[in-house]
């Protein structure tokens, strides 16, 4: 969307391939993300949209291609570097120590501090508002452990929005919330992509949400990009009954209504 | 915000805890050194202190009240003392690392290591009537039983919680039945392994302090220093590498930190229950989960405890009891009191 006046792109990947063992699970993958989009990535059951996601946050190396943010490879970035400016939700946080969530979600501050450095009022402050935005302000004082399935999510991405990410990447980061929170967060991390010119890289479960709040989505099958557009143009009907294997019936602008498996 | 104004008092709440404890340890050392078969006085107990420390002659004190102060019961504090310290901050670590709050130092089998190497030399010093240090084997079969957990752990897929847990599990339980053996072949001279496996800190000497003191200090520094990176890792390995930490470095470090810990406490004390695990673990329950508040607050609290702890023993029951017997017959019920009145989610 930003093309024209920024042409380069914020991460780019050029021709991945991955193996797990022999096993291929991602085959010849490009794709570009620039600032201020919010990209979705769909697809069945085991199409490689996770192991994807893990290559384009640096976790893994591809076998063969790069993944370029801006103009690095990401590969050769540190980790504390890389941390500055990439944040990762996984599906699922378990922290077995009782931290409470305001202590869990200054540790998203961790590769902005140096060892031994206070948290500054400022740093407090941006996290509080932080807080506010996410609807985790009234869970501050409580154990993480305690925490619902849907709650620790929410903490999570604060975490990561704590990071001051210019990438976010989301690994079905919201499956545990429900449909009036999933909307409020999707519609809150868009806010931050027109507005501050952040990037969502998102694994999405609902196909809807993707659908309504996605710039572009990237669909995958069996490893291999099928598909790569505006939601408009990409998510049709052909492309439920090919690759997700049911009828769906679609809603210009509003999304869509799955009948039937095939 | 309410919380994180009362995060702020927080710390200032935990310095001042920290403070305290301090505090007590030290006037718990200065009170209990002049105490015992030979009673001293607690203003001669902190003179001849303090003339040592600084090195003078002390020629109106008589030489029998210097030696006991000095030559028998501080050295014996201060292993109590240091010995405490090192337990609670592996315990810490071990619980943070392996993400189970119920971990402790022995967790990973490197006490049996240290109790084998021991027993070892024990049994060589009967049949053979050689001199072999009891410290030094406990020490070096700690350190050979870490090495071999983590290298069975690492060649099992990666140093996982998991693997880690189970080779230290199944080394432990070779080493438990080379000990049992060992015990066998000690013959009727079986009480001296026992009572060694017991955990004791009767006559240990400044040679032991030397041993036990620094590495206790070295290691708690390091582990204090990373303590942030050790918080980052309880999120899991995923988010812990998003956010820039090597979770593999500071894993091993940390293995190698609480591993180190744990040798050189044993090797001078012998196994000694329940410090390790009760202290880091009540802490985290009363005060917070922050390692960074948590390492030394461990630290002082497991000193004074087993401090106190050695104590007793050496003044009430005319050093009969083993303090780590003590430890885990006070420790446990008291653990078993804690954990029935809390939730047990908070666990």
């Amino acid at each position: 969307m930003n093309e024209t006046n920024n042409p380069l792109p914020r991460l780019k990947a050029r021709n991945l391939d991955f193996y797990y063992g022999n096993r291929q699970v991602l085959k010849n993958i490009n794709l570009a993300v620039y600032a201020g989009e919010f990209f979705s990535l769909i697809g069945p059951n085991g199409s490689g949209k996770s192991t994807l996601l893990k290559i384009l946050s640096g976790l893994y190396a591809p076998r063969k291609g790069e993944v370029f943010y801006e103009n690095q490879v990401l590969q050769k970035i540190n980790a504390r570097q890389r941390a500055r400016h990439l944040a990762i939700v996984p599906q699922n946080t378990v922290q077995a120590m009782p931290f409470t969530c305001l202590e869990s979600i200054l540790l998203g501050l961790h590769p902005h501090r140096e060892r031994f450095a206070a948290i500054s009022d400022s740093q407090y402050k941006r996290v509080e508002q932080l807080m506010e935005l996410t609807g985790t302000l009234s869970l501050s004082a409580q154990p993480i452990t305690q925490l619902s399935g849907g709650e620790r999510q929410r903490v999570a991405l604060c975490r990561a929005l704590a990071q001051e990410p210019r990438v976010l990447l989301l690994d079905e980061a919201m499956s545990e919330l429900d449909v009036a929170a999933r909307m409020q967060m999707s519609g809150l991390l868009k806010k931050l992509c027109t507005d501050c010119g952040l990037t969502v890289l998102a694994i999405y479960h609902d196909l809807n949400l993707a659908y309504r709040f996605s710039d572009k989505v990237l669909v995958l099958k069996e490893g291999a990009c099928v598909s790569h557009g505006t939601p408009k143009t990409v998510m049709t009907k052909e492309l439920f009954r090919h690759v997700f294997q049911v009828e769906a019936e679609i809603f210009a602008d509003k999304g869509f209504f799955i009948q039937n498996t095939i | 915000m309410d919380s994180i104004q009362e995060r702020k008092k927080n710390r200032y709440k935990y310095l001042c805890l920290g403070f305290a404890f301090f505090v007590l340890i030290l006037l718990t050392l200065v009170f209990t050194v002049g105490v015992g078969a030979m009673q001293i006085g607690f203003g001669q107990s902190l003179y001849i202190l303090w003339g040592k420390i600084c090195g003078s002659a002390l020629p109106d004190v008589k030489a029998n009240a210097v030696a006991v102060v000095w030559k028998i019961r501080l050295p014996r504090l201060l292993c109590g003392l240091f010995v405490g310290m090192g337990l609670a901050i592996a315990g810490t670590i071990f619980q943070s690392i392996l993400g189970n709050p119920l971990a402790d130092p022995y967790t990973l089998g490197v006490s049996t290591g240290a109790a084998f190497g021991a027993s070892l030399a024990i049994l060589f010093n009967i049949l053979f009537a050689t001199m072999l240090s009891t410290t030094a084997f406990a020490f070096a079969f700690a350190f050979l039983t870490l090495l071999l957990v983590l290298l069975i752990a690492g060649r099992g897929g990666g140093l996982t919680t998991g693997n880690l847990i189970i080779s230290g599990i199944i080394i432990s339980a070779i080493l438990s039945a080379g000990i049992s053996y060992i015990k066998m072949a000690a013959g009727e001279n079986v009480s001296a392994i026992v009572f060694w496996i017991m955990g004791s800190l009767v006559s240990r000497q400044w040679g032991h302090v030397f041993l036990v003191m620094p590495t206790v200090l070295l290691a708690g520094i390091f582990a204090y220093a990373f303590a942030d990176d050790l918080n980052v890792m309880t999120l899991g390995d995923e988010e812990a590498r998003g956010l820039g930490v090597n979770t593999k470095q500071v894993r091993l470090l940390y293995l190698i930190l609480g591993s180190c810990l744990t040798a050189g406490c044993v090797s001078v004390s012998g196994v000694i229950g329940f410090v390790g695990l009760i202290v880091p673990h009540l802490l985290r329950m009363w005060l917070t989960a922050d390692n960074r508040i948590l390492i030394p607050l461990s630290a002082l609290l497991g000193g004074l405890l087993l401090l106190l702890a050695d104590n007793a023993t050496r003044l009430f029951s005319g050093g009969e009891i083993p303090v780590g017997v003590l430890t885990t017959l006070l420790g446990g019920p008291f653990f078993l009191y804690v954990f029935s009145r809390k939730p047990r989610r908070q666990l």
